[in-house]
């Protein structure tokens, strides 16, 4: 990873970029406007690294294991693929976690409302994001491991790709589609998407909502969780420490 | 892994995941809390959406053309002789009768964006098909709406939308009142939450000036009361752009003086308007008025005959 210096680009991409496209908006005859566009550059800026970069990194490495027979000498020294998955997984974490880290110093240094009560509807809403943020892309890297191992990089990268624009956007248009033509089918497949853009809390931020009820959160908590059973069990099914012959 | 125990564990979790999962699709389902507009990146609305609306104003240029820019037109029509409807509400950026050619790099520059103009001028003597000009009056109202999404507060945008939906001069077969009366209240809903940008109460005060207009015009359905009120809400927004402005000026946020300018004489244009619509609104209350004293004149009259 160091050596591509790829990590650079994520960096600039979460740090930087935060800091400077506020000053595309019109911000000098509304001052205003500078927070919130700080905040949601931040967030999107976020996502954009973890969809585009952090699966493709995870795809990689879980390939790469499999590939170069390294997972293969683990497993004849007794490290099950599981434990392997785990892994490579907690290291993908490393540098995911540093990431939301930054995005949320930003949002509360550099986008903090002035309001004390604001302030701490503020925090809450950016804490429950981070964690939402976490339970949508950490199984999802999970998938990319053990998809990367399997089927290679490029499938690897591409299913948890594609599962999150489709369950951040994608399931938006489908509705429109079930709501025009009155289908059970359509309806069935659009309750069990993954509803990813109910973790995207980039809206309650630039409109200043304020938090999420916590009755409401915990709902949110627990079905993001039922999705991460799912795809961490089917990640582990799918895992393969070396390649097949 | 192999154990019939590790198996197990997974096949339940597995269950247990899709159970939650499931199970709180359809509650989310039942109350719901499924149903989004999707909006990418949270542009829409946003101080980004700002930037991508001015943005979004050539693209509409070029379909309003057929296909040449704004300033490409200007050069390659002369709107001088009567210029045609498509021309309606714009202001054209380049004068071609105002470039001087003193300077040889002036003229240089002028003879390439005439050549650029050339390379997409239309020679073509027959007109667009009537589907061919549907599909781009199409695209034109779709860029509009989303021109109006990602900004709503900019006079621009609403102002397009809204002469789009309420004429029927632009290619349109017939004007859409109703939806143009709930774009006005919905943008004057918008406006009316900024507390500091006062180009935001221009908007307001324009959508609040279509409001009262649709009122004017539509009179026999609406009282005496609601066309006041309707006149009311647009004094407030402009007496809320001053203030702003006022107040903007004082802090020392950097307003362009041009848009200051251009601010004021659109409340300026604005103001008069709603002189003429007061005006109107009083004769049609003082007509309607005597139409009543006159109807109860007529019964009286007629219950006096029934009870001779």
């Amino acid at each position: 990873m160091i050596q591509r210096k790829v990590w650079i680009i994520a960096l600039f991409c979460v740090l930087l970029l935060p800091l400077i496209l506020p000053y595309l908006t019109p911000y000098e005859s509304n001052p205003t406007l500078l927070e919130p566009a700080r905040a949601q550059a931040a967030w999107v800026c976020l996502w954009m690294v973890s969809i585009a970069w952090l699966f493709y990194q995870a795809a990689r490495f879980g390939d790469d294991t499999a590939r170069s027979g390294l997972g293969a000498y683990f497993l004849s020294s007794g490290v099950s693929g599981l434990s392997q998955m785990t892994q490579i997984w907690l290291a993908c974490l490393t540098f995911l976690f540093p990431l939301v880290a930054l995005t949320l110093a930003i949002c509360f240094i550099g986008a903090m409302p002035g309001d004390s009560g604001e302030a701490k509807m503020w925090v809450a809403t950016n804490l429950q994001y981070a964690a939402l943020f976490l339970l949508v892309v950490t199984p999802l890297m999970m998938l990319a491991i053990s998809a990367g191992s399997r089927f290679g990089s490029t499938i690897g990268y591409l299913i948890p790709l594609c599962l999150s624009i489709y369950g951040i956007y994608g399931v938006g248009y489908l509705a429109m589609m079930a709501d025009v033509q009155s289908n059970l089918v359509l309806d069935l497949i659009y309750v069990m998407s993954p509803h990813y853009h109910l973790a995207d809390l980039t809206p309650r931020l630039v409109f200043k909502h304020g938090s999420m009820l916590s009755a409401e959160f915990l709902q949110l908590v627990v079905y993001f969780a039922g999705i991460k059973m799912v795809l961490a069990m089917i990640s582990t099914l799918t895992f393969q420490p070396k390649a097949a012959t | 892994m192999n154990s019939k125990l590790t198996k197990s564990t997974i096949c339940a979790a597995l269950l247990m995941g899709f159970a939650l999962w499931i199970g709180m699709a359809w509650k989310f389902k039942s109350e719901d809390k499924l149903s989004y507009e999707p909006n990418v990146a949270c542009i829409k609305g946003s101080p980004y959406g700002k930037i991508f609306a001015l943005a979004i104003q050539g693209p509409i240029d070029l379909y309003w053309h057929e296909g040449e820019t704004h300033k490409q037109h200007a050069i390659n029509h002369d709107h001088h002789d009567g210029c045609s409807e498509g021309c309606q509400g714009h202001h054209h950026g380049v004068d071609v009768h105002t470039i001087q050619e003193s300077e040889p790099l002036q003229s240089l520059k002028d003879n390439l964006k005439r050549l650029e103009a050339a390379a997409s001028q239309r020679n073509n003597s027959k007109p667009l098909a009537p589907i061919h000009k549907q599909h781009l009056q199409d695209v034109i109202e779709g860029k509009l709406h989303l021109a109006y999404k990602l900004d709503p507060a900019n006079y621009a945008n609403y102002g397009n939308y809204h002469l789009y939906l309420s004429t029927s001069n632009l290619g349109r077969e017939e004007a859409n009142d109703a939806a143009a009366l709930a774009l006005a209240e919905q943008t004057l809903i918008a406006c009316k939450k900024d507390g500091v940008d006062p180009a935001s109460w221009v908007t307001a005060a324009s959508a609040a000036y279509n409001v009262a207009d649709y009122i004017a015009q539509n009179h026999r359905d609406h009282s005496a009361e609601e066309a006041k009120d309707s006149l009311a809400e647009f004094d407030h927004c402009v007496e809320q752009y001053e203030l702003l402005l006022m107040q903007a000026l004082d802090e020392g946020h950097a307003i362009p003086a041009a848009r200051v300018e251009e601010m004021n004489t659109r409340v300026r244009q604005l103001m008069k308007l709603r002189q003429a619509l007061g005006v109107h609104m009083k004769r049609l209350m003082t007509e309607a008025d005597n139409r009543a004293s006159f109807s109860s004149n007529q019964t009286a009259t007629s219950l006096m005959y029934h009870v001779d």
